[in-house]
């Protein structure tokens, strides 16, 4: 942080200095490619360390409401067929679903969510026809392989 | 030898006169604008990855009093590194390129936003390139404050690996040939969030957001689709879409021509776009 004890002079210096090291590093990616983070990142011992904390059921849907909300192909089919209900709904059904099916019932909990059933994610629908019923099985595999990838 | 690209601040000092390197391009040789072949610097010394987290973490505490609407990305951004194993996060080199961008952007831009008077903060910002200027006053700030939809998307691409720098070179030679040499800003968060792969400005020291393509790639087509939309969304005034074939020859030399006269003519709320094929450019209506 720059002090304000410091002369006006020595603080814009600081900032430039700061400008110049940002460009420093841009100037390094472009001539030398991108193995020149390895002169900026020592990453010796780090490779086995694990994280602290898992996610807490909350966190979880914090961050299915990010993945949700963003230009992901997935998501945005996800919103498209969910279009009455809100992203926050669709994150809650889903950490519901997740935390209540057994591993060989999620496609099937996550399809009927898509579906529009969302109280009761396990309970079938009538009157999806068949083709429809392949199109959400696929979307559901498609949003759990993202889930997957995002929490594991 | 291949000269490298390396810039210096702007303004305040005299510039020194330009030299000619072999190709006939015109190189500064004032001692931090252009050296010839070295070893990247590397900064001080090597951070560990958990440096580098704590780094961000004593600048979201100090972005949280000065700037609290900005603070909000970093906490995001800070939330999901704790989140990732240390080890997951040093094997993608492209985040690592990512986190060191982006740790040394808010030093600079904390530095300005930390400068006591506007009158100070307008001498900082005059005393940087048109380029530098435009992303530490506009662009990154902008990024911080706003939502972004890209960014989840990029970042898991950035952690599978999928992320490639095709288009390093071709920016490596714009830089060094637009008239004000070295003078362009090329980041992750410009080029993934706002469809910006390099800021170039010319004569007229207008900064131009410039998206490079190669046309073989195969989602030229979405690029090109969603390129205006992503600029609007931003706020970007101008912006000029460039699809090449390196399969050409003289490619370099359009591309280049292309950006400079672009950046000193295209009129505030355009959007050009051209593709360059093999017989002759076309300019895209």
């Amino acid at each position: 942080m720059t002090e304000n004890t410091n002369s006006r002079e020595e603080r814009i210096a600081q900032v430039l200095e700061a400008v110049e090291a940002a460009q420093q590093l841009q100037a390094d990616w472009l001539n030398y490619g991108i193995d020149c983070i390895d002169r900026y990142v020592n990453v010796e011992g780090e490779w086995w360390e694990t994280s602290e904390s898992d996610y807490s059921a909350e966190e979880r849907k914090e961050e299915m409401i990010e993945f949700l909300s963003s230009e992901d192909k997935v998501a945005v089919r996800v919103r498209e067929r969910l279009k009455v209900e809100s992203i926050y709904q669709i994150a809650a059904a889903l950490e519901t679903c997740l935390g209540i099916c057994s591993e060989e019932k999620r496609t099937y909990g996550v399809k009927n969510i898509l579906a529009g059933s969302l109280v009761g994610a396990i309970a079938r629908e009538e009157g999806v026809e068949e083709k429809e019923e392949i199109e959400l099985l696929d979307l559901a595999e498609e949003l759990l392989s993202k889930l997957d990838d995002i929490f594991n | 030898m291949r000269s490298s690209v390396c810039y210096g601040r702007r303004g305040g000092t005299a510039r020194t006169t330009p030299n000619r390197s072999e190709k006939g391009v015109e190189i500064g040789t004032r001692s931090g604008i252009v050296e010839q072949t070295r070893a990247p610097s590397g900064g001080e010394r090597r951070l560990q990855i958990t440096e580098i987290i704590n780094k961000l973490r004593d600048q979201t505490e100090t972005a949280d009093v000065v700037a609290p609407q900005e603070a909000e990305k970093l906490k995001k951004i800070l939330n999901w590194l704790e989140k990732e194993r240390p080890g997951k996060l040093t094997a993608r080199k492209y985040v690592l390129l990512f986190l060191n961008q982006l740790v040394l952007d808010v030093d600079a831009w904390l530095k300005i936003e930390s400068l006591p008077t506007d009158a100070e903060k307008n001498e900082a910002l005059k005393r940087m390139s048109p380029t530098q200027r435009y992303w530490y006053s506009n662009l990154f700030p902008q990024w911080l404050r706003t939502y972004d939809p890209k960014f989840y998307k990029w970042k898991r691409s950035l952690m599978k690996g999928e992320y490639t720098d095709a288009d390093r070179e071709l920016i490596k030679e714009i830089i060094l040939r637009i008239s004000r040499q070295g003078d362009g800003v090329s980041r992750l968060i410009a080029d993934l969030s706002m469809a910006t792969d390099i800021i170039v400005s010319n004569n007229q020291e207008n900064p131009l957001c410039t998206q490079l393509t190669q046309s073989a790639d195969e989602y030229t087509q979405e690029k090109e689709s969603s390129w205006e939309e992503t600029l609007r969304y931003w706020a970007i005034e101008r912006g000029l879409f460039i699809s090449y074939n390196p399969a050409m020859e003289d490619y370099v030399n359009q591309v280049v021509n292309i950006a400079k006269y672009n950046s000193d003519n295209i009129k505030p709320e355009k959007y050009q776009k051209f593709r360059l094929e093999k017989r002759r450019k076309q300019k895209v209506k």
